[in-house]
């Protein structure tokens, strides 16, 4: 019986991932492989497959790697298209199929790169599908030129087409029942709105970077959500693991700032009232990683690189506040991980065949094999047999 | 290091150092040198990474014997006697199982006949090869050579024992003569706790504390006389594992 809202998922065309598995998932999903294998990558599949049609989720996603939206060097439109499968320059697909409890069933995307002619100040000649010949054509053309009076710009641009299954069947079966949706964004445009998301099409997701513990955007209204939902006491548990003498945890206006600017701050038996932000990374990664956990209930939170900042013995007693409260939120996990003591770990704080799933990705010339090890035969490989099991 | 591969599988210790005797003795291998860089990289797989969890912090994992000649690797991997197969599928889980030139089971037959023993390692094997036989001492050709062989000669009951007090009697008759004088000593009644071949395991530890006090019959088979040319060439069991060997690895 399907229970778990991802229970398999095929990821045909990623990035440079293609045809890659993921059977028979289970509550935490541990992602390892050598560099480059593309766990990063199945990180970002399964946030765009779990919101298909929100693109401020897609910009956030593809520009994840360049540390944030803000600080992005390359361009949006770019990083957009490096996510696509492209077999051909300007377009590019993104193939997707699962089953769980989650609605959507097939995903795919196409992506096509377009580009405008812009005259500034007098018209806009938009051409939803250019190639080289029409933009030629319409450049040299004197009289549209001089018409506009300024020399027109060339604005890039592209076509987002979603296109959403809730039926296994093919993309082509007429009967099956598929849900469309196109964007159009343009370089040099502010993005105003994506329209309606159908929440039928869109799973509670959330993604802990390496870095996104540093920011506290959002850290505030999550630590605010957290404590209206009784759940700080068992926060602050978890802060435990790192330092003993944190005893409380509040959001804060600081008594002598001007504005009026709330903050995090952390009540510590030897050092007092200390913003959050004083604190290393391991207690600001675990405060973020708990909070996240709480705002995606009932959804997939999406780790990457789970053991990073926290010391390796502080790791079993981690693991085990977060398998607890996944469990207890129904929050379906999947993590990256390069390291055997947070295999070890996992595996000393779950017991069940389901509990812990790893997944070892291995690049292949035409597709990503995946070697799927649940609970059972991974601790067999650890504990009985100490085999090595991230390469 | 892009050598051919090939992966045996024992049951215990002494399977692994009578193993490791024949390849070295008659077939020209050397052991491993311990130099990491030399070592073909599906064997780190086989290496036990330290340390175990489960409260075993006496337990000693068991280290593949790694053996060399020229393009061919040979691991004999010893899989604690009845763990074999589950600890097997395991290893082979997490490998990519046409990495290997040939793969071989090395068995005895204590309990079961050796054709039932075959079925029991075709069926928990096909998972990782299908065409595993199920014909004792043939080898099936393919990108993976395939075989498996029961101690002693493919057809009776016995263990290794079995096999090595044959080669006792003509590489050390003096002391076979004496060690079975000696352990014939025993009444039934001291002997009731014994299982089926535990006589020729008593004779061949017996000649092992005699030959060198305090040697275990691992080392002693390792580089005692037990194994020769000469007894490779007068005891037929010996030469049939022997062509069974040079067929597998297409030496």
């Amino acid at each position: 019986m399907t229970t778990r809202n991802l229970e398999n998922i095929t990821i045909h065309q990623f990035r440079g991932l293609k045809e890659l598995e993921l059977k028979n998932l289970g509550q935490i999903n541990l992602l390892v492989g050598i560099n480059n294998s593309g766990k990063t990558s199945v990180l970002e599949a399964l946030s765009i497959f779990c919101n298909p049609l929100d693109l401020i989720g897609w910009i956030v996603t593809a520009t994840q790697r360049e540390n944030s939206f803000a600080n992005a060097r390359t361009s949006i439109f770019d990083l957009l298209g490096w996510l696509f499968n492209k077999e051909k320059s300007r377009t590019g697909n993104i193939l997707m199929s699962g089953d769980g409890t989650f609605a959507i069933k097939k995903m795919r995307v196409v992506y096509d790169e377009i580009e405008s002619i812009f005259l500034p100040k007098k018209s806009k000649i938009q051409i939803t599908k250019i190639n080289q010949f029409v933009y030629q054509d319409i450049a040299q053309d004197k009289d549209l030129i001089s018409e506009a009076g300024n020399i027109p710009e060339i604005t890039k641009g592209l076509n987002l087409t979603i296109e959403l299954n809730d039926l296994q069947s093919d993309f082509l079966d007429k009967e099956s029942h598929v849900f469309v949706r196109q964007y159009q964004l343009w370089e040099n445009e502010s993005f105003v709105s994506q329209g309606d998301i159908d929440n039928q099409y869109s799973l509670l997701t959330s993604t802990v970077t390496l870095t996104s513990h540093r920011s506290s955007a959002g850290q505030i209204r999550l630590l605010s959500d957290a404590r209206f939902s009784n759940f700080k006491s068992d926060v602050l548990n978890l802060l435990n693991q790192m330092d003993e003498n944190i005893s409380d945890i509040e959001i804060l206006v600081p008594p002598d700032s001007d504005a009026i600017r709330a903050d995090i701050y952390i009540q510590h038996k030897q050092l007092g009232l200390v913003p959050l932000s004083t604190f290393g990374d391991g207690v600001r990664r675990l405060l973020h990683i708990a909070l996240k956990l709480a705002s995606v209930k009932g959804g997939v939170l999406l780790i990457d690189e789970l053991e990073a900042t926290i010391h390796t013995e502080a790791l079993q007693n981690s693991f085990q506040w977060l398998v607890k409260w996944s469990k207890e939120m129904n929050v379906q996990i999947f993590a990256t991980t390069h390291s055997l003591e947070t295999v070890d770990a996992l595996l000393a704080v779950t017991e069940d065949v389901s509990d812990l799933v790893l997944y070892r990705l291995e690049p292949k010339e035409n597709c990503t094999k995946v070697i799927r090890h649940d609970w059972n035969r991974l601790k067999r490989l650890r504990e009985e047999l100490g085999q090595e099991v991230r390469w | 290091m892009n050598r051919r591969c090939v992966l045996i599988g024992v049951e215990g210790n002494h399977d692994q150092a009578f193993l490791q005797r024949i390849f070295c003795k008659l077939l020209g291998f050397s052991k491993w040198d311990e130099n990491p860089e030399t070592l073909d990289h599906i064997w780190n797989k086989f290496i036990p990474q330290y340390p175990t969890k489960k409260r075993k912090y006496y337990a000693r994992l068991d280290m593949p014997s790694i053996l060399h000649k020229e393009d061919v690797a040979i691991a004999i991997y010893v899989g604690e006697g009845s763990n074999l197969i589950q600890n097997l599928r395991d290893k082979l889980s997490d490998i990519d199982s046409d990495s290997f030139a040939a793969f071989a089971i090395i068995a005895d037959a204590d309990k079961n006949s050796p054709d039932e023993i075959a079925k029991i390692y075709q069926d928990g094997l096909k998972e990782y090869f299908p065409y595993f036989p199920i014909e004792l001492g043939t080898i099936v050709k393919g990108s993976t050579n395939l075989g498996i062989y029961i101690l002693p000669n493919n057809s009776d009951k016995g263990v290794l024992d079995t096999l090595l007090c044959k080669c006792g009697e003509m590489a050390y008759p003096i002391h076979m003569a004496r060690a079975k004088t000696y352990i014939n000593q025993f009444s039934d009644e001291e002997i009731k706790h014994w299982k089926p071949f535990d006589r020729q395991k008593a004779i061949v530890a017996a000649i092992t504390s005699i030959l060198k006090p305090g040697k275990t019959s691992t080392v002693s088979i390792s580089d005692g006389k037990w194994i020769s040319n000469d007894t490779a060439e007068r005891i037929p069991e010996i030469s049939a594992l022997l062509d069974f060997l040079t067929d597998l690895i297409d030496l």
